[in-house]
């Protein structure tokens, strides 16, 4: 069977998946530059830590508080975001998760620096679950987070999204009420951070303020970019290869930084649009979703 | 179909339109021309909700619409098309069109959930595109395509949400003489379909031929209007070009 | 509190408002002329420290290694902006701001790996006199940054007033299209923009190391932050605005953090004005919408 790392590192890959979706909800579709997706991680880390090991929830009635309080979060944060656009809205984000993760430092409420400990694993009929178990929990929510994002990529809420990213005066102006669809975009960006989250604070068992600052968010931002902003693979990838790496390549945990900086910049040069993103090189050379379709026989564009 | 009375608009200091009045009849080609700077895209952004009136009122189909955000005048029946043209540059053409026809149908969750992709809705798009000459390129991504089929576009996205007056922003600039012909051709076909028509042009020979009444705005104030042989001979009209003319 | 208290606190918010002063300048000049956010310029402020701090070692002069390090962490502002910056002006905008944080993190490993990830003191002796003037305790090195802050901002004044080239690169700022119309090289306005901008924040950085004795890899990055709010708050691209905004959270932060218990770090403070006032003021203190 699979060894306890392996496992490890597979429990964290799922974690991120879900929390880079929830940024590429947000940033992918909507177009709503966000530097701060952590602090809707943390919402929900936060609410379920505190309620299972403060007022005796259970894992899984703690869960959908937990979802809601980062849905919330979301629409909180959402609505002053909705005036500013590009670069102040950037700003914004960063601002948002900095008062964030302040906030949870020096309000004792919260635990303060030291955080929260003992986080109980979620129990199963009475009996705490083991890891292998755990697995199964953090990849049916993978496939969860997976399957309602690629129904929300075919619907018309996805389309008002990106037609809104692409432009949104014209989606205005086409009888869409943007700032409706950007809340939207908020809630549910924010409740699947949230969810990873939750998941996060059950496994490490162990949750600190600055698990969900800005520096954790810009590593959210990293996977997303790097896989591909906007699609549902890019997210899948970025995520599993940037959190295996450092785990299974020592030197890239003692340079992580050295080499996520290098890799933004690198990715930002020669493949802005991420390695599995529409039209990349690797999936031109593929060939499974070409720029353009080859003569008047074109199949329909599939997501 | 459309009246507007005593519109104004003022950015700070500079009065960008002042005082213009229209009555735009149903089923019409209605023109507005006038030289550079004159406040005939101001005057579509007033129109369409985009920018606030400063003064003045606009009535639609005897709803009021000054006032209203760009959205729901949208959604009352009147849409447009942009002087420089705005597509939605990383969604395919049809998805473009469809973006206007999900519009329409209104943003209740249950709604919004829905797949779009899929008949009643693909089959509308696809008659639009066909309309506009679009249709052999459904697939293709916007920004891909070359300017003239993105006039086009615009007018088949503008169409999706079923408008009854079509605001079209110089849509003829930058075309070739046989797309311009194809374009013509387009907006007489709109017209005899019960779309009112009410288009910015700098093409003098487009505007005269295809508007039967036409407005003309010099600063921000219309000083005519009347059916193109009227104003071609207005001598008032002929200063306000010419005179610009000589000062440049 | 006594009003001694109070000067002297006066006394430590100028210093702190010069110090973000050198950094937002930049940054708004850095902001008017390409519309980035160049976040990674808190690395090239942390760079200075580093370079003034080897340059002290090297030579046992301070002015010489400031000089130094100014001239080097231009050199640098300058290498970015024509070889990272420059090639990607024409993407989208989103693209450059990742970048420039990916370089703002690399430039953070990339001390810890040349220097050590361990603090490391900047001690220079004649920084530390004390005097005492009109009953305020002021170190030199608190008399330095002032009237350093002061040289800098008379020098740049008139450069920016009186040069050709002054006047070149705020036309740029103003409109691109019509400063190229004009025959400005705008390349070049933006180079010298880095260059100029990169070299006092390098300034600030060397003071910093320099007045709390402590050189270290993540000095940067409260200051990368901060530096965002600064321009914000300022009004993007204003310089004025930025340095005037500094100021205030100099004053802000020492007068918040002694005399009150909010649960905010002093950066929260920063962070939490720059959100109100997006929300209320989206055009910042002094900037053009």
């Amino acid at each position: 069977m699979i060894g306890e790392y392996h496992l490890t590192i597979l429990i964290l890959m799922g974690i991120w998946m879900i929390v880079a979706l929830g940024l590429n909800v947000l940033s992918g579709y909507a177009g709503l530059f966000n530097l701060g997706i952590a602090m809707y991680m943390g919402t929900g880390a936060y609410t379920s830590a505190m309620l299972t090991t403060g007022y005796g929830f259970s894992f899984w009635s703690a869960l959908p508080i937990a979802l809601g309080a980062s849905a919330l979060m979301g629409l909180l944060a959402g609505l002053p975001s909705l005036r500013v656009r590009e670069d102040a809205l950037a700003v914004m984000s960063i601002g948002l998760v900095f008062v964030f993760e302040s906030l949870l430092i020096y309000l004792p409420y919260f635990g303060g620096p030291v955080g929260i400990g003992r986080i109980p694993m979620p129990s199963i009929g009475g009996e705490p679950v083991g890891k292998f178990t755990y697995l199964l929990i953090v990849y049916v929510a993978v496939l969860s987070v997976v399957l309602s994002n690629a129904r929300l990529a075919r619907s018309w809420l996805g389309l008002a999204w990106e037609s809104m990213r692409d432009d949104e005066l014209a989606a205005s102006a086409t009888g869409r009420h943007t700032p409706r669809f950007k809340l939207y975009a908020y809630c549910i960006g924010a409740t699947y951070a949230g969810l990873g989250g939750v998941l996060y604070a059950h496994f490490i068992n162990y949750i600190t303020p600055y698990d969900f600052g800005f520096l954790p968010s810009i590593y959210v931002l990293v996977m997303v970019v790097f896989g591909g902003l906007g699609t549902i693979r890019g997210p899948l990838l970025g995520a599993a290869f940037l959190t295996a790496m450092p785990e299974l390549f020592r030197f890239v945990q003692d340079y992580r930084n050295l080499i996520y900086g290098g890799l933004l910049v690198f990715m930002m040069f020669f493949e802005p649009r991420g390695l599995l993103g529409k039209g990349s090189w690797v999936m031109r050379a593929i060939r499974l979703r070409p720029e353009k379709p080859v003569g008047a026989v074109a199949g329909k564009t599939v997501r | 179909m459309l009246k507007v009375r005593n519109l104004a608009r003022h950015f700070g200091g500079l009065t960008a339109v002042r005082n213009v009045n229209l009555d735009v009849e149903d089923t019409c080609i209605f023109g507005i021309i006038g030289p550079n700077g004159a406040g005939k895209t101001t005057l579509f952004n007033l129109l369409s909700g985009i920018f606030p009136c400063s003064a003045g009122e606009i009535y639609f189909n005897g709803q009021q619409v000054h006032g209203h955000a760009a959205h729901r005048i949208a959604r009352l029946g009147i849409g447009r098309t942009f002087q420089i043209v705005r597509p939605f540059s990383e969604l395919t053409v049809m998805q473009n069109v469809l973006a206007a026809i999900g519009a329409k149908l209104g943003e209740s969750l249950p709604v919004l959930l829905r797949e779009y992709d899929r008949s009643p809705y693909t089959d509308a798009a696809r008659a639009l595109l066909e309309l506009t000459g679009l249709g052999e390129h459904e697939n293709e991504i916007a920004k891909n395509l070359p300017l003239g089929m993105l006039r086009r576009l615009e007018i088949a996205r503008a169409l999706g949400l079923e408008p009854q007056l079509l605001l079209l922003d110089e849509s003829f600039s930058g075309l070739s003489h046989l797309e311009v012909e194809a374009q013509v051709e387009l907006v007489r076909r709109l017209r005899s379909q019960g779309t009112g028509i009410l288009l910015i042009e700098h093409n003098m020979k487009v505007a005269m031929n295809l508007c039967e009444r036409i407005a003309v705005l010099d600063h921000g104030e219309k000083i005519a209007e009347g059916s193109p042989a009227e104003i071609v001979g207005n001598p008032q009209v002929i200063e306000a070009y010419l005179g610009r003319d000589y000062d440049a | 509190m006594t009003t001694g208290v109070l000067a002297q606190q006066l006394v430590n918010a100028l210093s702190l408002g010069a110090i973000y002063a050198m950094i937002a300048v930049g940054l708004a000049m850095i902001y008017g002329v390409l519309r980035i956010l160049h976040i990674a310029h808190a690395g090239i402020y942390a760079a200075g420290a580093y370079l003034g701090l080897y340059f002290y070692g090297l030579t046992g002069n301070f002015v010489i290694a400031l000089l130094c390090a100014m001239l080097l962490a231009g050199v640098l502002g300058g290498l970015v902006e024509r070889f990272v910056y420059r090639p990607m002006i024409d993407k989208p905008r989103i693209v450059i701001l990742i970048a420039s944080i990916g370089l703002f993190i690399c430039l953070s490993d990339l001390f810890r790996i040349l220097a050590g990830p361990h603090q490391l003191p900047f001690n220079v002796p004649e920084m530390q006199t004390q005097y005492t003037l009109a009953g305020l305790r002021m170190s030199s090195a608190d008399l330095f940054i002032l009237v350093g802050t002061a040289t800098i901002f008379v020098a740049l004044w008139l450069f920016m007033q009186k040069t050709r080239t002054g006047f070149a690169i705020r036309a740029v700022a103003q409109d691109l299209e019509a400063a190229k119309t004009m025959g400005i090289d705008a390349d070049r306005c933006a180079f010298l923009v880095f260059v100029v901008g990169s070299a006092i924040a390098a300034f600030g950085g060397v003071m910093v190391g320099v007045l709390y004795n402590a050189v270290y890899t993540t000095m940067g990055d409260m200051i990368a932050y901060k530096g965002l709010a600064l321009i914000v708050i300022g009004g993007f691209g204003s310089m004025s605005g930025a340095v005037l905004a500094a100021f205030l959270l100099g004053l802000t932060e020492t007068l918040v953090t002694t005399y009150t218990e909010i649960p905010l770090s002093r950066e929260g403070i920063a962070m939490l004005l720059l959100v109100l006032l997006i929300l209320f003021r989206p055009q910042g203190l002094l900037g053009r919408a």
